[in-house]
C-alpha cells in the first residue's frame, strides 16, 4: 500500500478535520469575542431561546397560576375564617367597649350621689304594645318594691308596680298609666306628668295662668322622697292654652328613650337628693313667696 | 297512661309551650330585634284550641292562657281576658263559615285573631277603662300580626306532635271529627 498516493478527497477530508480548527484557533485572539460568521447563528439561536423561554415561562407561569390560585383559594378561604373571627372579635371588643363606658358612667353617677341605688337589667319588654313596660333582673329578694323610682343618669325612666321574688315590672313614665309629680324647672309650676304614648307624656293639672314655654325642662318635684328632687324628666315641646279651658295642654317628650336602655338604677332611697341648682331653688322659693305676698 | 293523665299532659305540653313562647316574645326577641313588634306568641295556641278542639275546651284554654301570660304584661287582669274571650270568639265564628284543615288554617286564623286583637284592645279601653289608648299603635299592630301568622305555620307542627305525643286525636276536615 503506497501511504504517499496523492488523493485529494482524503486532503480535504484532512484539511477540514484538522488543519481548519488549528487555523480558527489560530486566529482566535480574543475569546470573548465571537467570530462574524457566528453571530447570525448566536441571533438566531437567541431568538429561538428567547421563544422557547417565553413559552416556558408561559407554561410554567400557567401552572403557578393555577398552583398558586388553589392555593390562593386555600388561604382566600383561611383569611374569610380569620376575618370573620376578627370581626366578631372587634364586635365583642367594641360592645364591651361600650357597656364598659356605659358602667363606668354608671359607676360615677353612684359613687357621686347621696342616694341608695341598685343596678338593675333590661331583661324583657310588655307582651301588648299599648302598654309601656319593662322587666328588670332585680326583685323583692334585692330589696325592690313597689313605687320604687327608676332611673338613668339621663333623667327618669318610671317606677316599680310589679315586683316579684327575682324581677320587676317598670311602669314607664310614657304609659299612659304612669303619673310622677313634676315641676317646670324655670317657673315652679307644679303639675303631673302622665303617659301619652311611647314617645311623650304629657304635664297635666297645671293652671291656665301657670308660667310654662316650650323648651322649659320638666323635672321630678322630689315629692314623698320616692324621686330625687329636681332629677330630668324631659323638656316640653309643645304648649296649648285654651281660652275656656282651666288648664293647658303641655307635651313633653322624656329626655330618656326608654326603649334604648339596656341598665337602670332602682332608687332604694333618694335620701332627700337635690339636683336643683341652688340659684333656681332660691329663685323658685323667691317667686312663690312673691305669689304668696301678692 | 290513662286517659286522664293524656289529657292532663296535653293541657300541661301547650300550657309549657305558651309559657316558652310568650317568654320568648318579651325578652328573646328584645335581645335580638330590640323593639321591633314582636309576634303575638300566645295567640296561636289559642288559634288552634279555638278551631282544633271543643268548644268548652277551647274556652278553658283561653283561661289557662290569660292566667299564664298576664304576668308579662301591665293590662288590667279582666281586659285582657275579655280581649282574648273576643278574639276566641271571632275564630269561632270564623270555623262556622269557613274551614279547611292544615297548617295554613291556623295561619289564617293566627293572622285574623292578631289583626282583630289591637282594634278590640282599643275599642275597650276606651269603653272600659279611664286612660284609653289615646295613640294606637297602628303599624307595630300590623306587624306583630303579620309576624304572628308567619310564626303559626311552623308551629302547627310543634303543636300537632304534641297532639300525637299525648294521643290526641289530630284535626281532621270540618265535621268528620270530634272537635265540632
Amino acid at each position: 500500500m503506497n501511504y504517499f498516493t496523492f488523493d485529494l478527497k482524503k486532503l480535504l477530508i484532512i484539511l477540514s478535520l484538522v488543519f481548519i480548527p488549528l487555523v480558527v484557533i489560530n486566529m482566535e485572539h480574543n475569546p470573548a469575542q465571537r467570530p462574524w460568521f457566528v453571530k447570525p447563528f448566536i441571533f438566531v439561536s437567541g431568538f429561538i431561546e428567547n421563544i422557547y423561554s417565553g413559552f416556558s415561562s408561559g407554561v410554567r407561569g400557567t401552572t403557578a397560576l393555577y398552583l398558586n390560585l388553589v392555593d390562593i383559594k386555600k388561604n382566600n378561604r383561611q383569611l374569610q375564617i380569620e376575618n370573620s373571627e376578627l370581626s366578631a372579635q372587634l364586635g365583642t371588643l367594641t360592645e364591651l367597649k361600650l357597656e364598659n363606658q356605659r358602667l363606668n358612667q354608671l359607676l360615677n353617677f353612684k359613687e357621686n350621689t347621696k342616694m341608695n341605688l341598685l343596678t338593675a337589667k333590661v331583661i324583657g319588654k310588655d307582651l301588648l304594645i299599648d302598654h309601656n313596660t319593662l322587666t328588670i333582673n332585680r326583685g323583692t329578694s334585692h330589696g325592690v318594691k313597689e313605687f320604687m323610682a327608676v332611673i338613668t343618669i339621663g333623667g327618669v325612666v318610671g317606677y316599680i308596680v310589679q315586683p316579684q321574688a327575682y324581677t320587676s315590672q317598670i311602669l314607664l313614665l310614657t304609659d299612659r298609666y304612669a303619673s310622677i309629680d313634676a315641676i317646670v324647672q324655670r317657673s315652679r309650676a307644679r303639675g303631673i306628668i302622665e303617659g301619652l304614648n311611647k314617645d311623650a307624656c304629657r304635664l297635666n293639672y297645671l293652671q291656665q295662668d301657670d308660667d310654662v314655654k316650650e323648651g322649659d325642662r320638666i323635672v321630678t318635684s322630689g315629692l314623698n322622697n320616692i324621686f330625687p328632687k329636681g332629677f330630668t324628666i324631659g323638656n316640653v315641646t309643645k304648649v296649648e292654652k285654651s281660652r275656656y279651658d282651666i288648664s293647658q295642654e303641655v307635651t313633653v317628650t322624656p329626655s330618656v328613650n326608654p326603649f334604648t336602655l339596656e341598665e337602670v338604677f332602682v332608687v332604694l332611697n333618694s335620701n332627700k337628693e337635690n339636683f336643683l341648682p341652688e340659684e333656681l331653688e332660691n329663685n323658685g322659693q323667691k317667686e312663690k313667696a312673691e305669689n304668696k305676698d301678692l | 297512661m290513662t286517659s286522664r293523665y293524656l289529657i292532663l299532659s296535653n293541657y300541661f305540653g301547650f300550657l309549657v309551650l305558651t309559657i316558652a313562647l310568650t317568654s320568648l316574645q318579651c325578652s328573646l326577641w328584645l335581645q335580638f330585634f330590640g323593639y321591633i313588634p314582636s309576634p303575638y306568641m300566645w295567640i296561636p295556641t289559642l288559634a288552634y284550641w279555638s278551631i282544633f278542639r271543643r268548644v268548652h275546651e277551647g274556652l278553658f284554654m283561653c283561661y289557662i292562657l290569660v292566667i299564664s301570660t298576664i304576668a308579662l304584661s301591665s293590662i288590667p287582669l279582666s281586659l285582657f281576658l275579655f280581649l282574648n274571650l273576643l278574639c276566641f270568639a271571632l275564630a269561632l265564628l270564623i270555623k262556622q263559615r269557613i274551614y279547611w284543615n292544615g297548617p295554613t288554617y291556623l295561619m289564617l286564623i293566627s293572622g285574623v285573631i292578631s289583626l282583630a286583637f289591637p282594634i278590640f284592645h282599643f275599642l275597650l279601653s276606651w269603653m272600659l277603662e279611664s286612660k284609653p289608648i289615646s295613640d294606637p299603635e297602628i303599624l307595630d299592630g300590623m306587624l306583630s300580626g303579620l309576624f304572628t301568622a308567619l310564626v303559626s305555620l311552623p308551629l302547627y307542627y310543634v303543636f300537632s306532635k304534641i297532639d300525637t305525643l299525648t294521643h290526641k286525636e289530630l284535626p281532621t276536615e270540618a265535621g268528620t271529627s270530634n272537635y265540632e
